[in-house]
């Protein structure tokens, strides 16, 4: 599961969960694959981007590799600050661990990168 | 569907290395075209002058008959030709046969030929390759699968105008579909799979990985664990097929095509939220049966606000299938 993956997750489907969001990380193995790099697109998808929720997961995982805390002005023309997004949004890859609703607790396992957001019937 | 799986293990190590940017794939389809099209014209060329040879055949045996004929006439105490007359009347049918025969060798090259001039300049989408030899739970890509993939190589220059940033393809089972997508769209958009079986989910992000390409799977009832209006591009070849309600249960293979009433419940389920989960400008591709009702559906999403357009259709065995697009009012 990629940083860019969990920013978009949410445990809103659970039942008595309102928000659900942003889902905790607890990572056991996390692997860095080298992904092409398209900064155009990189540019526009930080719009859509939660960054303060981006930055706290890749701290909270040990991958913040000098990513600004805040977004920095005319970010579609930084190279340097594009690259690191796309490091942090696409080239690292939690393999194995959980994701933790913020509400209920509920932990969702993680196993070869990818992870298990199935609820039981009595959760929905 | 064994033709469209045959076509891409001649090109597995191409595929693997970078399915995206390909450029050897594209060589070698010029190179082929190459190849076939003076082998075609040379064929075509021969063709036509036999034909016009066996023409001038048709006129001299003509020709012998009449001169034979009058000789017989005209010599009524000589030999006795009619036989000979008979034989070269034989001849000559038998000449007209082949000339009708190369007749019509000759329009299927016309047809060769001109499909040649058409597929040219067009994108030759292949299947990606999938291997679900350690997933037995897994749907394996069936004529609905070509038929999707087909839908998206006519829309390619329509996907690419409306450049989605981030794209995700519901139930993706092999994964075939959302590679495929990304061998078009490239390293310019983000890929999404979800899967209510885990084991759908783990060959889906084994097909990306067979392909090169970065599909990211998350194990999930439809988009039950996303932020809402994310998507750009919606895929859905949903569970179609017409059954009882309760064979909608757990998370195997049944999941893969149990449609319950109508075939429609599942899809019913995403089409009434679509407008949560679609982008501004979102669009949503979905397979459906003609035993789904396609009239009603397209009301429904009328009254929702969607158009329905119908991409392509195909009858296969007894299953009429569609391939429709949903996109918002203006």
């Amino acid at each position: 599961m990629k940083l860019l993956t969990h920013n978009m997750l949410t445990s809103k489907c659970m039942k008595a969960v309102t928000v659900g969001y942003p889902l905790g990380i607890n990572a056991s193995d996390v692997r860095v694959s080298e992904v092409d790099f398209n900064p155009d697109f990189i540019a526009k998808i930080i719009p859509k981007v939660d960054w303060a929720v981006l930055w706290n997961a890749a701290e909270s995982i040990g991958q913040l590799e000098g990513l600004p805390k805040d977004i920095v002005e005319n970010y579609e023309n930084d190279h340097d600050f594009l690259k690191k997004a796309h490091h942090v949004l696409l080239e690292v890859d939690i393999i194995n661990g959980e994701l933790i609703c913020p509400e209920t607790g509920r932990k969702f396992p993680i196993s070869n990168g990818i992870p298990n957001l199935l609820l039981n019937e009595d959760e929905v | 569907m064994d033709v469209d799986s045959e076509s891409t293990a001649t090109s597995i190590d191409e595929n693997t290395e970078n399915f995206c940017d390909n450029p050897t794939r594209d060589t070698l389809a010029e190179g082929l075209m190459g190849l076939i099209k003076p082998t075609v014209d040379q064929l075509d060329e021969r063709v036509r002058a036999t034909r016009i040879s066996q023409l001038e055949l048709k006129q001299c045996i003509e020709a012998l008959c009449e001169e034979l004929k009058k000789i017989g006439e005209s010599q009524q105490t000589g030999v006795d030709l009619d036989n000979y007359v008979k034989k070269l009347i034989n001849a000559k049918q038998r000449v007209t046969v082949l000339s009708n025969i190369l007749q019509n060798v000759q329009d299927r090259l016309n047809k060769v030929h001109a499909s040649i001039e058409k597929e040219t300049p067009v994108m030759l989408l292949t299947t990606p390759d999938y291997d679900l030899s350690d997933y037995p739970q897994v749907y394996e890509p069936g004529e609905d699968t070509f038929l999707f993939l087909d839908a998206l190589e006519m829309e390619v220059d329509f996907l690419r105008s409306i450049k989605p940033k981030f794209a995700v393809e519901i139930g993706s089972g092999s994964g075939v579909v959302i590679a495929a997508l990304e061998a078009i769209l490239e390293n310019s958009c983000a890929y999404f799979a979800t899967d209510i079986n885990p084991e759908a989910c783990a060959a889906t992000a084994n097909t990306s990985l067979l392909n090169g390409a970065c599909v990211d799977c998350v194990n999930m009832d439809l988009l039950g664990g996303f932020k809402r209006n994310l998507f750009d591009l919606i895929l859905f070849n949903p569970p179609y097929v017409v059954t009882e309600s309760e064979e909608i249960a757990g998370f195997g293979l049944n999941r893969a095509w149990a449609g319950g009433v109508n075939g429609r419940e599942i899809t019913d389920r995403l089409l009434f939220n679509l407008d949560n989960l679609l982008a501004s400008g979102g669009v949503c591709y979905m397979v459906l049966l003609k035993q789904n009702n396609i009239q009603e559906v397209r009301s429904i999403m009328h009254k929702n606000k969607f158009n329905t357009e119908l991409v392509v259709d195909r009858r296969h065995r007894g299953e009429h299938l569609y391939v429709v697009k949903f996109t918002r009012f203006f």
